[in-house]
């Protein structure tokens, strides 16, 4: 008797004709077959199709030089198998093909074919949407002010007008919401007909439970972490484009919102994922949109991501990057800063300015203290190093900016704790007092900058991190005559709309406006009009800095006329470090963003609060 | 195998008749953790030959499970077969029989034993066997009697199910409540026949004190643990001993324990089709097609006496090896699976044993002094930032474990506090070295360190 395999219904039966080692038979359990009787010399194991990896079986077998005959049913599995594999990887041969070496008649077939729209996309976006079409569902990477957007509303019209689908449903934040409605009515010729889901949970559910009555829906990700239930039942019932804007929001593993948005995606075949950074950290923030696009683990498996964490364990960060490199290489396309072809930006140096005496004298009282307790005294607490690194470059900041911003520092029991570095009366004073008693020095600077632009009629976008130097600058400017706004974590939709409309707007009254990073470096174009930015103080987010610079520099508008920064420093503080820092790191980050494949900023990771504080060299 | 459900638990009425005649009330009054009861049961004087022994007991569960596969399975009902039973709660703790038998020689039976309507003992084996020891030793007639509590009989509301019998019997065998006097490999076996017979694991660990108050995610995770710890290395144990034609012949595995314990978390738990973590393979370079290949080496590990082979001083030792020579040298670990068993037409176990020392054990404990000896010199080439990598490894969880820590005393908590200052002491005279060096602070920092040890 020969061994052999067969397979009758759903079952597999192995037979042997001589009895095997424990090894082999425990490896055959592990293969997921179950021997029948142990006590024979020529053990049968059985399996059901379902538990069984057949091929790995077949493979192991071939090692230990054991030979198997297989019966009709089992090669003809085996060929399912192998057809299967085989289409898996010339889905994805072809999709690298589309990106790199497009069938010329093919591309011109499609590009003949864009004839819905109301706007002509770029060659650059032509390509990312042949690319999205011919793969269903896919990221697009392209950097800040590509015309991301513009690329999905394409795919939108197309699926639309193929009847595929019949509503786009974008999962973003807040900040996001009304530039897709803006896209929309520019490249669609029609009116949105959005549907924003920030109204309340019961009002929401009569939305998912009714007959589909909008176009475009624009939801937070929040809402989907709430909603997921009934939405996957408004999936079920509506035929509708997924797409994730600003998707480095679901980058993390097993997060609330990212959880919530996968789950979603499997109730939608057309899926997009939409970011212009999509690794600021780890390697691993690519599995989400991986996973979301394309199913749990289809792209990477259980053992690719093993892989990758023993590679980046054993500190292989080159063969890690390589690794995932090729894996997602066939599913996202990308546009770099170069081909957008934008004029290219100025950089001025930075104004170097003497503090006023009394924010000085507070800033030089902080660092004298921070002199005196030296390094050693919290080397005997290693837990603690961390967080007052933390506390006393954060103090440091919030000086150079506006001595007012220590207000926080003076009720802040937790950071005195440790040690209090405003623990002298007449500096506390002099803080609670201070706009009484000078204006700071750079203030007086950007005002008077900003007055020249305005005789130049320019206006400017004025950067700061600090919520209360926001608000002294926006006080300041207005009590100058020049009309100005704010734009921060709270400034609401509608209102964040219409300044920007006012904005954009070329010989409209807004000259001014201030902005918070955190709050308006993404998903907002400020470009039409705008082509000076100040940056009154910086953080150390590199990836921010670089998005808030993309606010004034973006296509459709930045091609022929220059963008200036300029950034205002104050003598031998912080400024000047945390500058060199964060120009550093975006530096970097501008080179990667620069290469035509995705490369990723790994050592970003590994800079904590005690390697900047000891950047400082105080 | 009695399937626990909540059928009625079957009385033998003619027994309960007797206890019935025979039993004498006291004035004394015990309660019992019998479902939700709270008031306190009356205590009866009762005859010793009308408490049988019964074989769930987990105090012997070994030797009645190993009684099963070496000879023929225990009836509960045969005079002859609780004779045996008598036998192996007698040999089963020496010492801990010895100081009960003394106390009750000089303070009498304090705790009541509980016992069914017929007579099956769910507490008090030990003290029932050592009654009836003391009474063939000093035919002292106080010592014929046992204190008894009886629980509800045939035609009584409260009469027990299956399973109120198994909760009340793993509520005063198997919980952590000071009487930890029985082995883990015990415990393991008990609460797996609980669990084959329909009782769920988390209802009987809800049950126990330890794990009663915790919330769900701890809970669940411990669970977890339990299940790895005691079930999985029991069923890891069956597999050994069914290779090695011992099936159910726990007894002869017993002091192998921890190590099949060690080999469950750090290894075999780590390679179920079902969780396979795929890190761990990843981690160790280990194929799919290799893991069969890997616990046959295991099990070949497992069969050595003698740990002093590579200087070390436990079984358990041997199998913590295990890793560290699959990073250093997998390919020749994975040689010791070529060496096979010995024929299986020597069923006897003592005799298997012997032939495997006569023809296999030398091969293994060469082939492993080769891997030692490969694995020694790869760690002396590795630098410093692996060094202190594998230190670090060694203080978070690779190296420790938690199920140890959890169980240490008071006095060597105290020194593990020691140790860990120590550690920290250590830990800030090396990082100081480092700042100065990075610092160029001393040109002579290292040397300054090292002459300071």
């Amino acid at each position: 008797m020969v061994n052999q395999i067969n397979l009758v219904d759903d079952t597999f039966t192995l037979k042997f004709n001589k009895k095997l080692d424990s090894s082999t038979s425990y490896q055959l359990k592990y293969f997921g077959f179950n021997r029948l009787d142990k006590n024979t010399n020529i053990p049968i194991f059985k399996a059901l199709i379902k538990n069984v990896k057949f091929v790995e079986t077949l493979n192991f077998l071939k090692k230990k030089k054991i030979t198997i005959f297989l019966c009709d049913n089992s090669q003809k599995y085996l060929k399912k198998i192998k057809t299967n594999e085989i289409s898996q990887k010339k889905n994805s041969d072809y999709l690298v093909s589309i990106k790199e070496k497009p069938n010329l008649n093919e591309y011109n077939d499609f590009v003949s074919s864009i004839n819905y729209l109301k706007r002509d996309l770029q060659e650059h976006q032509k390509k990312s949407l042949f690319h999205l079409q011919k793969a269903v569902s896919a990221a697009i990477f392209s950097v800040p002010g590509s015309g991301k957007t513009s690329v999905v509303l394409a795919y939108y019209e197309k699926l639309r007008i193929e009847k595929k689908v019949n509503g786009i449903f974008v999962i973003g934040p807040r900040s996001c919401f009304g530039p897709w409605e803006d896209e929309f009515l520019l490249n669609i010729n029609r009116n949105h007909n959005s549907k924003i889901l920030n109204i309340n949970p019961t009002k929401r559910k009569i939305i998912y439970d009714q007959k589909l009555k909008n176009e475009l829906f624009l939801v937070h990700f929040k809402t989907i972490a709430n909603d997921i239930e009934y939405l996957k039942n408004f999936f079920l019932e509506n035929k509708l484009l997924l797409v994730v804007d600003e998707a480095h929001n679901i980058k993390k593993i097993d997060g609330v919102w990212s959880n919530a948005v996968i789950e979603l995606s499997k109730k939608s075949i057309y899926k997009v994922i939409l970011t212009g950074t999509p690794l600021p950290n780890d390697l691993r923030d690519i599995y989400n949109y991986l996973d979301f696009l394309y199913g749990y683990n289809s792209i990477f498996s259980k053992k690719d991501r093993a892989s990758i964490e023993i590679l980046l364990n054993n500190e292989k960060k080159d063969e890690a990057i390589n690794f995932v490199k090729q894996k997602i290489h066939p599913y996202y396309t990308r546009v770099t800063k170069k081909e957008l072809n934008l004029s290219k930006p100025i950089f001025n140096k930075p104004k170097l300015i003497k503090m006023n005496p009394i924010e000085k004298n507070i800033y030089e009282a902080i660092l004298t203290k921070i002199r005196n307790y030296g390094r050693s005294t919290f080397l005997n607490n290693i837990d603690l190093i961390q967080r007052i690194c933390k506390a006393r470059i954060i103090r440091l900041k919030q000086a150079a900016s506006y001595v007012r911003n220590l207000d926080s520092a003076l009720h802040d029991e937790d950071i005195n704790i440790h040690e209090n570095l405003l623990d002298d009366k007449s500096i506390r004073n002099q803080i609670k007092k201070y706009d009484q008693l000078e204006k700071p020095a750079k203030l007086i600077k950007l005002i008077s900058m900003v007055k020249n632009l305005k005789n130049q009629n320019k206006k400017v976008l004025v950067w700061s991190t600090h919520l209360k130097t926001i608000n002294l600058i926006l006080k300041a400017l207005l009590a100058e005559g020049i009309v100005a706004e704010k734009i921060v974590g709270k400034t609401d939709l509608d209102k964040r709309r219409n300044i920007k409309e006012e904005f954009n707007l070329k010989g409209s009254s807004l000259d001014v406006i201030v902005a918070l990073p955190q709050a308006c470096s993404e998903s907002i174009s400020l470009h039409k009009a705008c082509h000076n930015a100040i940056y009154y103080d910086l953080n150390y987010n590199a990836a921010e800095f670089l998005q808030s610079l993309d606010r004034i520099h973006r296509v459709g508008g930045s091609e022929m006329i220059p963008v200036e920064y300029d950034f205002l420093h104050y003598v031998d503080t912080v400024d000047v470090k945390v500058y060199e820092k964060v120009f550093k790191k975006a530096d970097r980050q501008m080179q990667i963003i620069e290469e035509e494949n995705l490369t990723f900023d790994l050592e970003d990771i590994e800079e904590n609060w005690e390697t900047l504080y000891n950047d400082l060299s105080l | 195998m009695t399937i626990i459900t909540d059928q009625k638990l079957i009385i033998n009425e003619n027994y309960e008749d007797q206890i019935n005649k025979h039993k004498i009330p006291t004035s004394k009054k015990k309660s019992i953790p019998y479902r939700d009861w709270r008031e306190d049961q009356p205590v009866f004087k009762l005859p010793i030959e009308f408490c049988r022994f019964r074989l769930e007991n987990g105090r012997i569960s070994i030797e009645v499970s190993s009684h099963k596969a070496t000879i023929n399975p225990l009836d509960p009902n045969s005079p002859e077969d609780q004779k045996k039973i008598f036998g192996y709660l007698q040999s089963s703790d020496r010492e801990k029989n010895k100081v009960l038998s003394n106390l009750l020689k000089k303070d009498g039976q304090t705790s009541p034993a509980v016992i069914t309507a017929d007579g099956f003992l769910i507490n008090g084996n030990r003290r029932r066997m050592l009654l009836e020891s003391l009474f063939n030793e000093t035919y002292d007639e106080k010592f014929k009697f046992i204190d008894v509590c009886i629980l509800p009989g045939k035609n009584d509301p409260e009469r027990p199910t299956l399973k109120d019998i198994a909760m009340l019997e793993y509520r005063y065998q198997v919980q952590d409540d000071g009487k930890s006097d029985y082995t883990e490999m015990a415990k393991a076996i008990t609460t797996r026949n609980y669990v084959n017979a329909g009782l769920p694991l988390p209802q009987m660990l809800r049950d126990d004190p330890k794990y009663s108050e915790l919330d769900d995610k701890p809970f669940n995770r411990d669970v977890k643990a339990f299940e790895r710890d005691y079930l999985g290395t029991l069923d890891l144990i069956d597999d050994y001993l069914s290779e090695n034609q011992m099936v159910g012949n726990y007894k002869f595995m017993e002091t192998r324990w921890e190590s099949f314990k060690e080999l469950n978390q750090k290894i075999m738990s780590k390679l179920k089709n079902d969780e396979l973590d795929e890190k761990y393979l990843a981690k160790y370079n280990i194929d799919e097609d290799e893991i069969g290949d890997l616990r046959a080496a295991c099990f070949n590990i497992i069969k050595l006496k003698n740990p002093q082979i590579i200087n070390k001083n436990r079984h358990t030792d041997l199998i913590r090896a295990i890793n560290p020579w699959l990073s250093n040298s997998k390919k020749e670990f994975l040689e010791l699976a070529e060496i096979g068993d010995v024929s299986d037409e020597i069923t006897n176990p003592r005799e298997r044993e012997k032939k495997w020392e006569e023809t296999k054990a030398e091969l293994v404990e060469n082939t492993v002094k080769k891997i030692q000896a490969l694995s020694n010199k790869k760690k002396e080439q590795q630098g410093p930032i692996n060094k202190l990598k594998q230190i670090l490894s060694m203080l978070e969880h690779d190296y420790l474990d938690e199920d140890q820590i959890k169980r240490m005393p008071i006095p060597e908590l105290d020194t593990a506090i020691k140790i860990t200052n120590s550690i920290q002491t250590a830990n800030k005279s090396l990082q100081q070295t480092f700042y100065d060096l990075k610092d160029n602070k001393s040109p002579h920092a290292l040397k300054k360190h090292f002459e300071n040890k």
